[in-house]
């Protein structure tokens, strides 16, 4: 019984700040502008790598490129918006609207509250990404044979991704509690270098070669690999790292280093919430 | 104009600009994250044509995009966005209390911004260019020094007139500010050559000032520049010098305009609209 209440009420918490994160996100604007808004970036996104692959390539690309970084992208959609979206609200409560000290005093729990506000990140990424599908099917020789058989997999795989990014953000949003407001370049640098090193647009093969080691240690490179195998039901891609690895493998991997995830965003926020209130800068402005 | 009144904008404008040049660099973090965070999509676009085994004239081509992306940022954030968080931070009521117009404040910017971020391209660039290994066939020097100056008057003037309405809206302004990322990496031609998108869309995106300096200056700085030009280098820089004369005007001419409706609606002061 009381289990069942405590996780109606941890529920309710997450609810009601995915509420708020997205009335922030979308009630500046009537829902057709907030509905072009939201899509217009990724497809220019998607328009800028088509355009770089038609001037290089010419027009007789081949699919395998257009179907291994239209994937990647895609995803990537999902990891920087939940990823920056998760630490920018440190930004906006405090910096901006002045309201961190409120919800710090609420009877909610921090941890889940931020994981609410990502929801609101996670629906915007939602849309960007169905628009960029449609799109890509439009303007792009894609040709995706997922199976039947592969969508269970790629549901559970697409479900622990999610989750890994969500405690990623937590963690720069644990981060960003002891940082000025000018911090959130480093989350901007963050997505950025995810961007580069886990193969989103281009294969990790093609990266040096101390580099790639890093990169494959990446939970969203192997998501990103998992993914691009089971929707083009193909037993490896272009991408020759990782050859060798078989997606079972892969998806072990990525249920591990989220668990492993889970319990380091709680340790890390609790100390470092403990740390800002330590040095007394929950509530600070910076103003620069 | 008497003389007291120049001096008093020129040392306005001064007084404006040496924060943006003197007071950014106090801040080292601040530095290495705009000399670095432009690197993160310069890598990301290399690597895409370096796995497509592409001329190293188009890496090339993209860490000139790349660097370029620092003079659009600082306009979108630094200028167009500078009088939303003036206002927010009270400083923008203390502006208009000053006793100089509101375009000295605004040129001030312009010049400060203008004048750091023209080494942080180049930085940038040269970073890009160790990286990469690229080699450069420069035409002219001198041309490619007057190519770049233009870019950066021109589009400092748009980001001029772009700033003006933040004396009127606040959210909402700052939200389609985001939408002037992305869309302008790609009709700019900032990562591919403008005329790859063909002649008519690529008229409409000469409009952003960026784009015809990026094509003037691949052209006068690669050996397959000119092979991939959208209009002859003298016409771009004909254009450019139009541009930047006809949003200096625009930006004169918006500010007045929206600085006397945010004063007759009383939206000068308000924060978090």
């Amino acid at each position: 019984m009381a289990i069942t209440a405590t996780l109606k009420r941890l529920y309710k918490i997450v609810k009601s700040s995915a509420w708020l994160g997205w009335q922030l996100e979308s009630n500046w604007a009537d829902p057709l502008i907030f509905a072009i808004i939201t899509i217009i970036r990724p497809l220019a996104q998607l328009f800028i790598i088509i355009f770089m692959f038609r001037f290089a390539l010419g027009p007789g690309a081949s699919p395998d490129f257009f179907n291994f970084f239209f994937i990647g992208n895609v995803i990537y959609l999902y990891v920087y918006n939940v990823l920056f979206g998760i630490s920018q609200v440190i930004f906006e409560d405090r910096e901006h609207y002045e309201v961190i000290k409120y919800i710090y005093i609420s009877p909610v729990n921090w941890y889940l509250y931020f994981i609410g506000r990502g929801f609101a990140r996670l629906i915007v990424a939602t849309v960007s990404c169905i628009v960029s599908i449609i799109a890509g099917a439009l303007f792009l020789p894609l040709k995706f044979n997922m199976t039947a058989a592969a969508f269970p997999a790629f549901a559970f795989s697409f479900i622990l991704g999610l989750i890994s990014i969500f405690f990623m953000g937590i963690i720069m949003c644990a981060l960003t509690l002891v940082m000025a407001r000018h911090g959130n370049m480093m989350s901007e640098s963050i997505s950025g270098i995810f961007f580069i090193s886990c193969g989103v647009i281009f294969p990790i093969s093609s990266l040096p070669l101390w580099l790639q080691g890093v990169s494959t240690a990446i939970p969203i490179s192997g998501w990103l690999e998992i993914s691009r195998r089971l929707i083009l039901n193909a037993p490896t891609t272009i991408d020759s790292v990782w050859h060798g690895v078989s997606t079972a493998d892969l998806i072990y991997r990525l249920g591990f280093s989220t668990a492993v995830l889970c319990v380091f965003s709680v340790i890390f926020f609790h100390f470092m919430s403990m740390l800002a209130r330590s040095k007394g800068i929950i509530d600070r402005t910076t103003s620069y | 104009m008497s003389t007291d009144e120049l001096i008093k904008n020129l040392r306005g404008i001064w007084a404006r600009a040496y924060v943006r040049i003197i007071g950014v660099n106090r801040e080292p973090s601040w530095l290495i994250f705009e000399l670095f965070f432009p690197l993160l999509p310069i890598c990301a676009f290399a690597f895409v044509y370096k796995s497509m085994n592409a001329p190293s004239d188009y890496l090339g081509f993209v860490i000139l995009g790349g660097a370029m992306t620092a003079i659009w940022m600082n306009v979108l954030w630094g200028m167009a966005a500078q009088f939303f968080w003036e206002r927010e931070s009270g400083n923008l009521t203390l502006y208009m209390l000053c006793p100089m117009p509101t375009m000295a404040v605004l040129i001030g910017m312009a010049i400060g911004s203008g004048f750091s971020t023209f080494f942080r391209v180049i930085i940038t660039f040269m970073i890009g260019k160790f990286i990469f290994g690229i080699t450069l066939h420069i035409a002219s020097y001198w041309w490619l020094f007057v190519t770049f100056m233009l870019t950066i008057a021109a589009v400092f003037s748009l980001g001029m007139m772009m700033a003006s309405f933040f004396l009127l809206y606040g959210r909402d302004a700052w939200n389609i500010l985001t939408v002037f990322m992305e869309p302008v990496f790609f009709l700019s031609g900032f990562y591919f050559p403008v005329k790859t998108l063909g002649y008519p869309l690529g008229a409409i995106a000469s409009l952003i000032p960026i784009t015809l300096g990026l094509d003037a200056m691949r052209q006068l700085a690669f050996k397959l520049g000119p092979a991939t030009a959208f209009l002859p280098v003298g016409v771009e820089i004909t254009i450019l010098i139009i541009l930047t004369i006809i949003y200096l005007i625009g930006a004169k001419y918006l500010l007045n305009k929206l600085e006397y409706l945010g004063r007759r609606e009383g939206r000068l002061t308000l924060r978090w609209q």
